[in-house]
């Protein structure tokens, strides 16, 4: 492309917003608004899965030993922990270790302990599994193996409650794939909207640029380029808003609420999602650019 | 130049607008295009510079038929054709100077370029002392100075204009058919359509009328006598 050609449809995009800076301006706080919205449940949610899945790394399943099991038997059961791909960490409890462990937690009472003559506790494996394991059939299965293993007493790993968790993060992906759907569909709509009103007092201007000559590309560029200029504007804005609204919530949270700390925690876009949803500003411009040329010029 | 063969035009199915039209123009000819209101003078222009495709017949610019072309082509043809509306038909936010340099600007022309040509156009359509005022800051005849100044700057070798006299003052229509008549002098075929009959007896040129969407070809009225 000429630099020439290139310089009057820049010149002609600067031109248009300049002349239409109040359409642009109600666009870019309709985009502001939708991308806001947008933006809060999508923090909402990416936080409530992040916490949810810190939880989950506090799950262990425990292995209990037999008290004959043999040296080899243990290290080929280690090994065999190690090596299952749902596996993240095998820590190994002694007997002593766990009776270590059971005085500690009575504290006070521990003394209750003393006329104990034998250890009753079990020696046990302690695995710590994989973020990645996403559903219960995963863990169901590495359970049936393990029960299978010579010198394996007893297996706990808490079945109900994770069931209902694996439930419970099916759910949020489903129900957070539909709504981030819907909201983006509702978001297109809201804008593509407000960029139609925009055009409906350019109509007469596309016209006549028509008949003088000019092509397709040489008509849409400005738009685009304006649509893309609204978009990116627009999610500056919506991060700074968000940024904003986050900042508040967490200095409220510690204030008012400071046993939460440590149980629950929030944390704001990573940059490469801030990347995205800026990207997705520019998208809905451009996007809702081009669903109001099309309405324009097929009216 | 252009050449129209058994032109057929209808809205609705019943309705004819325009009925075998065939005619022929010369590079140079002046035409007037005459009728009753909606005998379709509009609907003829619109046509030939395909702002709207024919039922059947062929339109030929230069030797090409332009009622198959693409919308892309049709954008080129267009650059080949000046057009001048009753309506004038500027963008109401760019300038004087914008709306002129517009036709050239499509084409890549350079800046410079573009500011002589703007300038000696607007010179010749007498309204170059108001190349940064806006549409809507002018008169009626000064807007239609500023539309014949986008029409003519690109040089085009057909210029088409539809009732160009229609809102302006006997005075004023006077000075835009001289401007016509002497763009027409340099070679460039022009037709202009319009229902004003004082026109047709003051310039004696060649007469196309339109009635019932049918065209009759008359000599200009000195060849008359």
């Amino acid at each position: 492309m000429k630099t020439t050609y290139l310089y009057y449809l820049l010149r002609s995009t600067y031109q248009n917003i300049r002349q239409h800076l109040v359409i642009n301006l109600i666009s870019i706080f309709t985009i502001t608004f939708s991308l806001v919205i947008f933006g809060l449940y999508s923090f909402g949610y990416l936080n409530l899965k992040k916490n949810l899945e810190d939880w989950r790394t506090d799950f262990q399943m425990i292995v209990y030993l037999e008290d004959s099991i043999s040296k080899s038997q243990l290290n080929s059961l280690r090994h065999f922990c190690e090596s299952s791909p749902a596996v993240a960490r095998v820590v190994h409890v002694s007997k002593k270790q766990a009776m270590q462990r059971f005085r500690k937690s009575l504290g006070k009472d521990s003394s209750l302990l003393q006329g104990l003559k034998k250890n009753p506790l079990p020696a046990s494996l302690e695995l710590q599994l994989k973020s990645e394991v996403q559903d219960m059939q995963a863990v169901e299965n590495l359970a049936k193996q393990i029960r299978k293993q010579p010198g394996v007493e007893e297996l706990q790993y808490g079945q109900q409650w994770l069931r209902h968790f694996f439930s419970l993060i099916k759910f949020l992906h489903i129900a957070g794939l539909g709504v981030t759907g819907f909201l983006f569909f509702v978001t297109v709509f809201i804008v593509s909207n407000t960029i139609k009103l925009s055009f409906y007092s350019r109509r007469d201007a596309i016209d006549i640029m028509e008949l003088v000559g000019a092509t397709r590309f040489y008509i849409a560029t400005p738009y685009l380029l304006e649509g893309i200029f609204q978009g990116l504007v627009a999610s500056l804005l919506s991060v700074a808003a968000i940024y904003a609204l986050y900042y508040y919530l967490v200095s409220w949270l510690q204030q008012s609420f400071p046993f939460l700390q440590g149980m629950f925690s929030l944390a704001f876009f990573t940059p490469r999602m801030l990347g995205g949803f800026i990207a997705l500003g520019v998208l809905l411009g451009a996007l809702g650019f081009l669903v109001s040329f099309k309405w324009v010029r097929g009216s | 130049m252009i050449r129209v063969f058994h032109l057929y035009k209808s809205y609705l199915p019943t309705v004819a607008v325009l009925q075998d039209v065939s005619f022929t123009l010369e590079a140079g000819d002046f035409v007037f295009l005459t009728g009753p209101s909606g005998a379709g003078k509009t609907t003829l222009l619109r046509l030939l510079f395909a702002a709207e495709r024919p039922k059947s017949g062929q339109i030929l610019i230069n030797g090409k038929n332009i009622t198959s072309f693409s919308r892309r082509q049709i954008a080129h043809v267009r650059r080949s054709i000046g057009v001048v509306f009753q309506d004038f038909k500027l963008i109401t936010y760019r300038t004087v100077f914008d709306n002129v340099a517009l036709v050239l600007e499509i084409t890549g022309t350079p800046r410079n370029e573009i500011k002589k040509r703007v300038w000696k156009v607007l010179k010749m359509v007498g309204i170059e002392q108001k190349l940064y005022r806006y549409p809507l800051e002018l008169s009626g005849g000064e807007q239609q100075r500023v539309a014949i100044a986008r029409a003519l700057v690109n040089d085009p070798q057909i210029i088409l204009a539809d009732e160009p006299t229609g809102n302006l003052d006997f005075e004023i229509t006077t000075e835009i058919m001289n401007i016509f008549n002497n763009v027409n002098a340099q070679g460039t075929t022009v037709m202009v359509a319009t229902h004003n009959q004082l026109l047709l007896q003051k310039f004696k040129r060649k007469v196309f009328t339109l009635h019932n969407g049918m065209l009759q070809e008359d000599l200009p009225p000195q060849e008359n006598q």
